[in-house]
């Protein structure tokens, strides 16, 4: 039996391809296959390429199953950078692989939850819009927290 | 440093963040931040986060704290928390109620505790729903019977139900008396069913009680203890009799596993200094079945006796140390804390930690959370949503309407414009952009809809301004106000086929209302109807609310609501409640129409 081959485009209309048994992971990929046979490239136009490359690796990792949670752990670990988690954590949410989604968002919540408001800010790429004031009025009803 | 200020918004949706990371948070960080940005702030105060952040706090970020409410030398009492995990403390703080007497945590769940504060100068005491993360509380109006006192000869029972999204107390008298109390409708009822022999009702503490809505307790009744389980659908009471090893002076705990109700037993021997732990599994047809048998030889005599069960099975117990944990499968004591419970004058109780609000029932949630919320569960793409502020909306309905559905119109600042449609239940973003989206009161307009076109105002440069949203052809036009109607407060009112503006003036000086009417022709010419200087002059109004389709007023006054017909120049006393202080407003009409017609 040959192994059937997908190709996914990435938004900046780079190809990289897959094998199915391995793409069908993705609960989207999947149901595009059962809907048309997806003969031709499935295009991803909100994944751009260095964050499919990095799918594309989880989806080709070949762990025993008692061996992937940590392998997902050490895969997210390994990619410590919050932009990179974070559109690694979208494009698992489009695709729908939840082990990946899973992971990459608590990497992301482990990471920011003992930042200050500033470095929260700085990392998620957030506009301060609250006067100094407002701040203020929050801080103080929830002392106790900062 | 200047570098971070030219960093762009970042490409991607807020979904991730908000639906995904924040829920993965600890409650702590969450807290402080709601600093972070207006959107955090409101997103992380919705019924919404709530219900995500509950989800993971019942499931995978599992963590019970007991909590130790300290009498104060205050007026207030003082409280902490001990992770029953980690043992991390929390440092004391004020409990956000009065009462300098410790309060007693009667039970808890999902976050919320069911407490109970002796209140000394009324001689009675007050149940309290608090939220001790959020410090968000209620007090509960008095049962029917009037007071609730601390001993143990009530029971108040928190519990939450999903069939009708509520959380319920159960109160039983001493008399056999059986009343619930729902925070939905914020009201105490007297059950049918009596307890026929009421018998003593130890105070437990249970929180794992509770199984397919069906609440159970422990009663004991002199020499024996019984099983009462309560069916909070028929509620009615069945008793199930306790397993025959459990001999008094034992504790016996529940504890939910695999969808069964398990009663666990401690017994200790006191000569040996041994516990025994038995755990049996309540069956389907009332019996039971023996699980778990461990004699865990914690040969301590300092141990004073077991307080709580915990989830997973592990006990907390107290010693003359203070606190600590024993996991009767491993033999393993671990201390959690040198205060003991019983020296001093403290209070212990246990609960999660959890963003659910004992107010979530009050609280008409702001058009922004709304959205939101429905975008959520619409599984739309959300992002289009993002930083959406100014929102309008609208529900368009009527005989003459042409497609039977209900749509919201929402236009966020940068003046993209969506509709919501409940057949489909779906979001679209129009082709039409508004070039006004300066400010947009919210005027909860509701007489603003004629021949499916929606008319609301906007505030642009200072001046009103009214928007046609012709709902067919989904065009925008704009239509200048009167000229008299710069300022003043603007309401909609249709009357015999055609759009009438109604403008409410203040001259505070003479402390007079003018109020006008306009009428709106089709050709977009103005033509003033009625003109009554309506000299309420009463200088406890505090502004006009709502336009009621017969032209009069509902205005919010100093003493609360009141109504004003303008062509009588009459005032009308409606409620005492000032709208101004911690509610929401709202109008509508009393209807059958329900929100899930379309999915048959």
């Amino acid at each position: 039996m040959s192994k059937k081959t997908l190709t996914l485009m990435s938004k900046d209309k780079q190809l990289f391809n897959i094998e199915e048994h391995l793409a069908v992971q993705s609960v989207t990929i999947r149901n595009m296959v059962k809907e048309d046979g997806a003969s031709s490239v499935i295009p991803l136009p909100r994944v751009d390429s260095e964050t499919l490359a990095l799918v594309i690796e989880y989806l080709n990792r070949q762990q025993a199953p008692e061996e992937d949670e940590d392998y997902v752990k050490k895969f997210v670990d390994e990619r410590g950078e919050i932009p990179t988690l974070l559109e690694l954590a979208q494009a698992a949410l489009d695709l729908d692989i939840k082990k990946l989604m899973d992971a990459a968002c608590m990497k992301v919540a482990d990471l920011i939850k003992d930042f200050t408001l500033e470095e929260v800010r700085e990392a998620l790429r957030i506009e301060n819009d609250r006067t100094p004031e407002e701040e203020k009025a929050i801080r103080d009803e929830f002392q106790w927290a900062f | 440093m200047a570098d971070r200020k030219k960093i762009t918004a970042p490409e991607l949706p807020p979904e991730i963040l908000l639906f995904q990371i924040l829920p993965r948070l600890p409650a702590k960080s969450l807290l402080r931040f709601k600093c972070v940005c207006k959107q955090w702030r409101s997103f992380l105060t919705t019924p919404l986060f709530a219900k995500i952040q509950l989800h993971r706090a019942t499931t995978v970020d599992y963590h019970e704290k007991l909590i130790f409410c300290i009498r104060g030398s205050t007026s207030r009492c003082k409280f902490l928390t001990i992770d029953c995990e980690d043992g991390l403390i929390a440092p004391p703080r004020y409990c956000p109620f009065p009462g300098n007497t410790a309060a007693t945590i009667t039970s808890s769940v999902n976050g919320l505790a069911c407490v109970d504060i002796w209140n000394n100068a009324k001689a009675l005491s007050d149940l309290i729903l608090w939220n001790p993360l959020t410090d968000e509380y209620k007090t509960l109006p008095r049962p029917v019977d009037g007071k609730c006192y601390s001993i143990p000869f009530f029971v108040h029972e928190l519990c939450y139900t999903c069939t009708d999204d509520d959380y319920k107390i159960l109160r039983i008298n001493v008399d056999g008396k059986v009343y619930i109390y729902s925070l939905k409708s914020d009201s105490w009822r007297n059950l049918e069913s009596k307890l026929d022999n009421p018998g003593h009702i130890p105070y437990v503490g249970d929180h794992h009680n509770l199984l397919d809505e069906k609440l159970h307790l422990l009663m004991y009744l002199g020499t024996r203890y019984v099983i009462i389980r309560l069916d909070l659908k028929t509620e009615k009471f069945t008793k199930i009799a306790v397993p025959s090893t459990c001999p008094n002076g034992s504790c016996l705990k529940f504890v939910v596993v695999k969808g069964c109700i398990r009663v666990t037993i401690c017994k200790v021997d006191f000569f040996s200094g041994t516990w025994t732990i038995e755990e049996w599994q309540l069956d389907g047809d009332g019996s039971w079945m023996k699980v778990v048998n461990s004699i865990c030889s914690v040969q301590d005599s300092s141990f004073l006796g077991p307080m709580y069960l915990l989830r997973n099975g592990n006990w907390v117990m107290c010693n003359k140390e203070g606190i600590c944990k024993v996991d009767p499968k491993k033999n393993v004591k671990k201390h959690l804390s040198s205060s003991s419970p019983f020296i001093g004058s403290y209070q212990v109780g246990i609960c999660i930690e959890t963003f659910v609000s004992p107010n979530q029932y009050l609280r008409v949630v702001t058009m922004d959370q709304m959205v939101i919320g429905v975008a959520a569960r619409s599984s739309l793409k959300p992002y289009e949503l993002r930083r959406g502020h100014g929102v309008s909306q609208g529900v368009t309905e009527g005989e003459k309407s042409t497609d039977d559905d209900y749509k919201i119109l929402r236009i966020n600042a940068d003046g993209n414009v969506y509709i919501y449609s409940l057949k489909y239940d779906s979001w679209r973003k129009l082709e039409s952009k508004m070039d006004y989206p300066e400010r947009i009161p919210y005027a909860g307009d509701h007489h603003n809809l004629l021949d499916e076109k929606l008319h609301f105002l906007v505030i642009h440069r200072t001046r009103n301004l009214i928007i046609r949203l012709d709902l067919k052809t989904k065009r925008f036009t704009k239509i200048a106000v009167p000229s008299t109607c710069r300022d003043g407060i603007l309401r909609f009112m249709v009357v015999k086929g055609c759009i009438h503006l109604t403008i409410f003036k203040a001259d505070l000086s003479s402390r007079t209302w003018t109020i006008e009417e306009w009428r709106m022709d089709g050709d977009g010419s103005w033509t003033k109807v009625v003109n009554s200087i309506c000299s309420i002059q009463d200088s406890s109004f505090l502004g006009p609310l709502y336009l009621t389709r017969n032209g009069n007023w509902l205005m919010s006054t100093k003493n609360g609501i009141g109504k004003v017909d303008p062509k009588k120049n009459a005032k009308d006393h409606l409620s005492s409640s000032t709208p101004l202080a911690v509610y929401q407003k709202g109008i509508y009409i009393e209807t059958f129409v329900s929100p899930n017609q379309y999915t048959h």
